[in-house]
This record gives C-alpha cells, sequence and structure tokens, in this order.
C-alpha cells in the first residue's frame, strides 16, 4: 500500500520527464516537419572523379565523421553535411577537415583540436575527402 | 539540514505533529523533487539546442531527465530529516528502488533510440577506438544495470550486507561521474555558457551531497561519541545494546524512531547500520537498541564489551505516535523483532501514564522466542493495554490464535472499539504487505497506517 504511493510518484516522475522530452523533441523540430529534411542523396559523382569520391564516401565512414556528423540522415544530426558542397570550395572543405582557416577561427578550440589531427591524413586521402564532399549539394 | 543532526538535548522536546502537518510538507518535497528532475528538461527551453530530429532531442532529452533522478539518488538516501520527515523512512526505500528502475529505463531508451535511429553518431563500440564521452556513456549505462541487479538479488548472489553497501555506493558515484561526462563530452546540450553555468551548479550540488555524506556528517558523528553500557540478552536470539552519551547527545528521539549505529568503527568507515530505538523516549539520554543476531554484524552485537565506542546518526523515521497525538487509540502489530520500536513505544506511552486504548498483536515463531514477553505483561498493568500472541509452532496446550499474521488471524483479533485508532505494523515486508491489505479491506484509511520495515535490501 505505502510502496504504491512511492511507485506512483515515480510513474508521475517518468510521465514528466517522458512528457518534457516529447514537448522539447516537438517544439524545436517543428520547422523541420514544415519543410522535410533533405533527402540527401548525394549527386552521383561523374566519371573522372567516380573512384575518388566513392573513396572518400568509404573514408569518411572509417574515419568516424559520421560520430559528429550526417549526410542523407545517417550520423549525428546535429551537424548534417548535405549541402556543404555547395556552400564551400575545395580549399574551405579542407580546412573545415583539418580545423584551418576559416574552421579555426570559427569552430570552438577544442572541436578545432580534434579536427587537426585530420591534417596527418595522407593528402590523396584528404583529397578524396574533399571529392567528396563537393559532390553534397543539398537537394536536387 | 545539517543543524539538527548536533546540539544539546536540553530543552529541546519534540513537537507532537500531525498527519495534516505530514501531507502538506510532503506535497512540499514531492514538487521540489519533481523540479530537481525536471531541471536539467527546462535548461532546454531555448536557445542554440535541438532541431536535430524528433527522434534525436526526443533520445538526448530522456538521457538527461534518467540522469536527474539517478543523480537525485543520492539526496533520498543521504538522511536528510527534514526532508524525509514527512514520509516515513519506508516510502523513502520503496522510492529510492523505483526510481532506480525508472531512470535506468529510461537512459536505456535513450541509448536504444540512438543505437536504432543513429548507428553511425555512435562510433564504434571498442573503447580504444571510440571517442571517450560515447565510453562513458557506455560504461555508466553497463554500471547502472550492474547497480540494480545487485541490490534486487542482492541474497540470491549472496553479497554481504556491508561490502554490497561500499560497492553501491562507488558504483553509483562513478556511474553518475561517468554520466556527467558523458553529457559535457558529448556537448550537444551544454553549447553555450550560460547552460554550462548552469550544469555546474547542478553538478556541485551533488558534490555537495556527496562531501556531506562522507566527510561532513562522520565529522559531526565523531564529536558525538557513546559509550556502551551494557549489553543484555533478550528472548529469541537478540541483545539490547544500551549506550549512555559521553560529550553531548543526539537531538531527542520520539518513541518508535531508528538511528543509523556505528560499533567500535570509525564513522569514517560507513559501517553503520540502522536499529530502531527499543527504550523508553521519557528516560534519555542513555539509548537502548534491541537487536536480533539475522546478519553477519547483528551476530556479533552480543560480543560487544562494555565501553565500547559507538556513534548514533539519528533520530530519524516518522514511525511514532507522536505524529498522531490527536489518535484515540493504538494498534501494533509486530513480527519478530518488530517488536524494538513498539516496545519503545509502549515503554513511553507508560512513563507518560496514557490511557489511551491500546492493542498489541504480537507473531513469533514459538513461545520461548517472544521478546520482552514478561515486561509486556508487567506493562499491561500501567496501560490500557490489550495483548494478543500469535504463533507458529505453538506449544500443545496453546489456546491463542496460530500461523503467521494472515488476514484470518488479524482480523478477528482487532476488535471494532479499534476501527478509529492509529494502526502501527512492523515486521518483515511480506507481513507488512499481508496486514496493510487486511486493514484496507477493514476499512482503515491508509493515512492511519504506518509502517517500519527491516530487512529492506
Amino acid at each position: 500500500m505505502r510502496e504504491r504511493i512511492a511507485r506512483s510518484v515515480v510513474l508521475l516522475t517518468t510521465l514528466i520527464v517522458v512528457g518534457l522530452s516529447a514537448w522539447f523533441a516537438t517544439t524545436h523540430n517543428r520547422v523541420q516537419a514544415a519543410a522535410p529534411a533533405a533527402k540527401a542523396a548525394p549527386s552521383a559523382p561523374v566519371s573522372s572523379l567516380a573512384e575518388e569520391v566513392a573513396r572518400g564516401r568509404k573514408l569518411f565512414a572509417d574515419q568516424g565523421c559520421t560520430t559528429c556528423h550526417s549526410v542523407g540522415g545517417a550520423g549525428n544530426p546535429r551537424s548534417p553535411l548535405d549541402q556543404t558542397g555547395a556552400r564551400w570550395d575545395a580549399k574551405e572543405l579542407r580546412g573545415w577537415i583539418t580545423g584551418s582557416g576559416l574552421a579555426a577561427d570559427m569552430l570552438p578550440p577544442a572541436i578545432v583540436k580534434r579536427k587537426q589531427r585530420y591534417g596527418s591524413l595522407p593528402v590523396k586521402d584528404l583529397d578524396a575527402l574533399v571529392a567528396y564532399l563537393a559532390t553534397l549539394q543539398g537537394p536536387k | 539540514m545539517n543543524a539538527e543532526n548536533i546540539g544539546p538535548a536540553v530543552g529541546d522536546a519534540p513537537r507532537p505533529r500531525t498527519s495534516r502537518w505530514r501531507r502538506g510538507r510532503g506535497t512540499v518535497w514531492v514538487a521540489v523533487y519533481l523540479l530537481l528532475v525536471a531541471f536539467p528538461l527546462l535548461l532546454l527551453w531555448r536557445g542554440p539546442v535541438g532541431g536535430n530530429g524528433w527522434a534525436w532531442d526526443f533520445s538526448l532529452a530522456l538521457g538527461l531527465g534518467g540522469f536527474a533522478i539517478m543523480g537525485l539518488q543520492f539526496a533520498l538516501t543521504a538522511r536528510f530529516r527534514r526532508a524525509t520527515a514527512p514520509f516515513g523512512i519506508d516510502i523513502i526505500y520503496y522510492f529510492h528502488r523505483w526510481a532506480a528502475l525508472s531512470g535506468f529505463g529510461l537512459i536505456a531508451a535513450h541509448y536504444l533510440i540512438l543505437k536504432f535511429n543513429y548507428p553511425a553518431a555512435l562510433g564504434p563500440a571498442d573503447p580504444r577506438e571510440a571517442p571517450w564521452s560515447m565510453t562513458a556513456g557506455r560504461a555508466a549505462l553497463g554500471l547502472f544495470g550492474l547497480l540494480i541487479v545487485t541490490s534486487l538479488a542482492r541474497r540470491a548472489l549472496r553479497l554481504e550486507y556491508d561490502r554490497w553497501r561500499i560497492g553501491h555506493g562507488v558504483m553509483a558515484v562513478a556511474a553518475v561521474v561517468l554520466t556527467g561526462a558523458h553529457i559535457l563530452g558529448a556537448g550537444h546540450l551544454t553549447a553555450d555558457a550560460w547552460r554550462r553555468l548552469a550544469w555546474t551548479v547542478y553538478a556541485a550540488l551533488w558534490l555537495w551531497v556527496l562531501v556531506y555524506i562522507r566527510i561532513v556528517k562522520p565529522r559531526l558523528l565523531q564529536r558525538m561519541p557513546y559509550r556502551v553500557v551494557e549489553v543484555r540478552p533478550e528472548r529469541g536470539r537478540a541483545w539490547t545494546i544500551t549506550l549512555a552519551p559521553t560529550a553531548g547527545s543526539i537531538p531527542p528521539f520520539r518513541a518508535g524512531q531508528f538511528a543509523w549505529l556505528t560499533i567500535a568503527r570509525s564513522p569514517f568507515r560507513a559501517r553503520e547500520h540502522p536499529f530502531s530505538f527499543s527504550g523508553s523516549a521519557a528516560r534519555q539520554p542513555d539509548l537502548q537498541f534491541t537487536i536480533k543476531a539475522l546478519g553477519d554484524f547483528t551476530r556479533t552485537i552480543g560480543r560487544t564489551p562494555v565501553g565500547t565506542i559507538a556513534y548514533v546518526d539519528g533520530p530519524h523515521g516518522v514511525f511514532t505516535p507522536d505524529t498522531h497525538s490527536d489518535a484515540s487509540g493504538f494498534v501494533f502489530i509486530a513480527g519478530g523483532v518488530g517488536i524494538a520500536p513498539i516496545m519503545s513505544m509502549l515503554r513511553t506511552l507508560a512513563d507518560r501514564n496514557d490511557r489511551r486504548p491500546l492493542l498489541l498483536i504480537d507473531g513469533n515463531r514459538r513461545w520461548d522466542d517472544v521478546m520482552f514477553r514478561e515486561e509486556i505483561e508487567t506493562l499491561r498493568g500501567r496501560l490500557h493495554l490489550r495483548v494478543v500472541h500469535v504463533l507458529q509452532e505453538p506449544p500443545p496446550d496453546w489456546a491463542g490464535p496460530t500461523g503467521l499474521l494472515t488476514e484470518s488471524v488479524v482480523r478477528p483479533a482487532v476488535p471494532a472499539a479499534f476501527a478509529p485508532a492509529v494502526y502501527f505494523l512492523c515486521g518483515p515486508k511480506p507481513m507488512n504487505d499481508s496486514v496493510q491489505r487486511t486493514l484496507r479491506a477493514l476499512g482503515v484509511p491508509l493515512h492511519r497506517i504506518q509502517c517500519e520495515l527491516f530487512d529492506m535490501v
């Protein structure tokens, strides 16, 4: 009986947490619900670049980029890269990968530090990553 | 909060409190609890958080709520008298148990939603490759699971109480610290300065609770040592231990309350055990505890030498007739050593020349096990007391009721005249549960049923 009192308050607490969580998720995603997120199918690579882009896509997965970024809804949705190719040129993209240039000014120091580790990747790999990211042009 | 724990007892008689006072205070503390749980979620109100997809945001918020519930578990068991007083320690411990399941459920849901919807965002499970904040989160989830399993199945796992208790404390601190590291490391919801500040204050609050339990409180206890002046055997493999103050005493207890007792060890060792006062509240500052040899610690009580130093953290609990000063009478239902707090009540009422009608239903295995049998007979002469002994293994010439304290035994033992009385139940959980059901079936409202449990974990 008295255990039931305790259980009721715990149930109330749980409902409040779930309710507030649902409220948070709903209010903060209203805009996106109205205009659904980009379908993200990255544009198909063109002939000569095809191999490099494919290698870049694989590197993107292997290097754990999806821990912080998403493409086409896969990965961490906090920092989507679906339109990154439309926003930045190749040089700027390289800077965003390695935490240099514009990225070094705009990002928090901890993130810059983390990104700078990618500066030690072979140049060919960085080129492939840039080539892949350049294909991400957002919804057509 | 801690000022109540020290200071002289002289002239500091406890005020009688009514059930209305308790209900009002209880509601306030439940509201405070709910606000503290909701706090991290309310921090999400505005700003550069969220908007990353419904499932993602929902999952992160669930995780925060689960963390808040788990963090508050420390405060629940920190024995803050003011906060626990309106409820009774049994409700607080039931709450602790159910809240742990709820918090774990929310945190597990947080993890599963992400794992199902955003597997890539979690990164690899291998701690050598995974980001440290994700490894911290995984480790915390595992520890919370382990905490629950080792607590619910302590007996089945044959974990000795003291070891379990220390392990429980260490694992709980580790799990909450790892969760905090996970939240800060993942950084999704702590992006801006004022949120980081709010989180720091929130974390500092829990750190303070921990420092209070492990450092401040033991220091306060250390200043007030008691000395064992008598160890007396009782019927039913029990012992009554009497303590006398040597330098100041705890605030006066009310009949039926309990204290955490540390015998022959430093209060910093966290080896205290909860026991009810069994002596009269009218005969303080000496303290008596009646302890049955049930576990590893209690079996050694009988061998405690006179002169041993002991520390007393108390009084605690609301299992006392003093919070029902307007009651027309009392019914006491005890199982085994559950008689200890009830003896304190009977002795106190006798010392106060209370003439209200009292009924004691005392369940034991054998006639020779009936603790305080002779004294209860004597008390009948000083109180308006009716006694019903119930035996599981009665002698051949036994005419009284037999068996456990089930409905068929309790119902006929409670005369109609006791219908408006306040009921005090103290015994093992199955007995308490069964008697509560019987009393509810007899129409006794919940606020007139008071319970004290032992052997919770």
